[in-house]
């Protein structure tokens, strides 16, 4: 592929056929500047609203969605071999708010998870569905999938993703024990798997 | 699927290994797994994108106000390794795209300071209003061994259902060790946080755990990783609660 900063990859995003969102970053990292606002229209606000629900404060959500863009041209380890774009993004995203939320919280708290969610970062291949639907269709099967679970899987796994706490700070703070905390969040999340197979699929 | 000669359910071992929750144990088992069979790595992977899905069920309202964010970030960005016809102009861009980038950079890490700051005089506003409190009780803790230099002390507020634990002196643990609080009451121990140590071997916890508020000591170990369910380390650090 190669795309001419001249031709923008806005151009094509309003057609049938999207470009994929590795093919926009790779036009980026060559010097498409629009083609950064192009992967803004498609995430921007997921990720800012993301950082939003798990800083709670709107002024640094702003800002920290600027940095995570900025900082793809600046020190992208985005590896297009090793997985989609999406996963990348909103593990990045994820990792950098915890990093935030740790840096703002009392000594203490142990997040057993970053390593891992760093390294998943690099290792990790997943499957982006958005070249194939909208952003629209995607919210209202998620939210559906998510009130189909039951209240607590739902509430553990939102627990575990956007406060970023262990499972047994989880056990703590909802007062019932590890194993059922495990138990609920495993199969909350093969619950999700199921509803929303079509868009976690593998191409 | 369920497999009855197998002492796990596969697909709940999966899903702990991208939640991050196996023990120990259970991750040994998912590695032989995953050694015998590495398409197992496509189930991880679709496993981990189902769990990435899960922003997009939150709700839109925070949507119109951050529509500047687009023109901000793109006036901050400048293309890397477009040919320039002048090098001066090549130069000049490249330092104002540096410096945009810098200042953006800076501008935010001054937000966070000024919050963090904000942060910890609520904190102490907050500690200031806890001291206040009738009840407050105070136990000294103490080192189970005279060769340890740790020392501090646990604040018990029954009146905010709040305890804080500040120790200083501690050293810092290699790989994944951590210190672990445990609550004692009528000789069960319970594991209430992990913690590890600031840069200057100081810690400050809030502790707003029943276990702790109602044990009669605490106990404090250092353990091969968080969230052990019984201690495995040795006990260096202990206290009694004073008879009231």
């Amino acid at each position: 592929m190669n795309i001419e900063p001249e031709n923008s990859l806005i151009a094509d995003s309003t057609s049938l056929s999207k470009p994929t969102d590795e093919k926009v970053f790779e036009a980026f990292t060559r010097g498409d500047i629009p083609a950064l606002g192009v992967l803004y229209d498609r995430y921007g606000l997921l990720i800012y609203r993301l950082i939003y629900r798990m800083l709670k404060n709107s002024q640094e959500a702003e800002d920290l969605t600027q940095e995570i863009f900025l900082n793809l041209q600046v020190q992208s380890k985005f590896d297009s071999r090793r997985g989609t774009f999406y996963t990348y993004l909103m593990t990045l995203t994820r990792s950098r708010t915890i990093d935030c939320l740790r840096s703002k919280r009392s000594q203490g708290r142990f997040w057993q998870n970053i390593g891992k969610l760093k390294d998943s970062i690099e290792q990790h291949k997943s499957y982006s569905p958005m070249e194939v639907i909208s952003a629209e269709e995607i919210s209202i099967q998620v939210r559906n999938a998510l009130q189909n679970l039951s209240s607590n899987q739902r509430q553990i796994l939102e627990l575990s993703y956007y406060e970023g706490l262990s499972q047994s700070e989880i056990s703590k703070r909802l007062n019932i024990p590890l194993g059922t905390v495990k138990t609920h969040s495993r199969r909350g999340l093969l619950q999700l798997r199921r509803n929303l197979y079509n868009l976690a699929i593998q191409k | 699927m369920n497999n009855n000669s197998q002492p796990h359910n596969l697909e709940e071992i999966l899903a702990g290994y991208v939640l991050g929750d196996l023990d120990e144990e259970e991750l040994a088992w998912f590695n032989q797994q995953l050694a015998a069979n590495p398409q197992l790595r496509g189930q991880i992977i679709q496993l981990e994108s189902t769990l990435n899905l899960i922003p997009y069920g939150l709700p839109k309202d925070v949507s119109e106000n951050n529509l500047n964010l687009r023109s901000q970030i793109l006036a901050q960005v400048k293309p890397k390794g477009v040919p320039f016809k002048f090098r001066w102009s090549w130069i000049i861009s490249g330092v104002t795209a540096a410096g945009a980038l810098l200042l953006g950079i800076n501008n935010f890490s001054l937000r966070q300071q000024v919050a963090m700051t904000e942060d910890r005089l609520h904190q102490q506003q907050e500690l200031i209003s806890l001291l206040r409190q009738p009840n407050n009780r105070l136990v000294a803790l103490r080192a189970n061994n005279d060769a340890v230099a740790t020392s501090g002390s646990l604040f018990i507020s029954p009146q905010s259902n709040t305890a804080v634990l500040t120790l200083k002196n501690l050293d810092s643990l290699p790989g994944k060790q951590v210190y672990r609080l445990w609550a004692i009451s009528q000789d069960k121990k319970i594991g209430c946080s992990n913690f590890i140590p600031n840069a200057q071997g100081e810690v400050h916890l809030n502790v707003s755990s029943d276990d702790v508020l109602n044990a009669s000591s605490i106990s404090i170990t250092i353990e091969p990783e968080a969230d052990t369910e019984k201690p495995l380390g040795q006990e260096f650090l202990s206290g009694s609660y004073a008879e009231i």
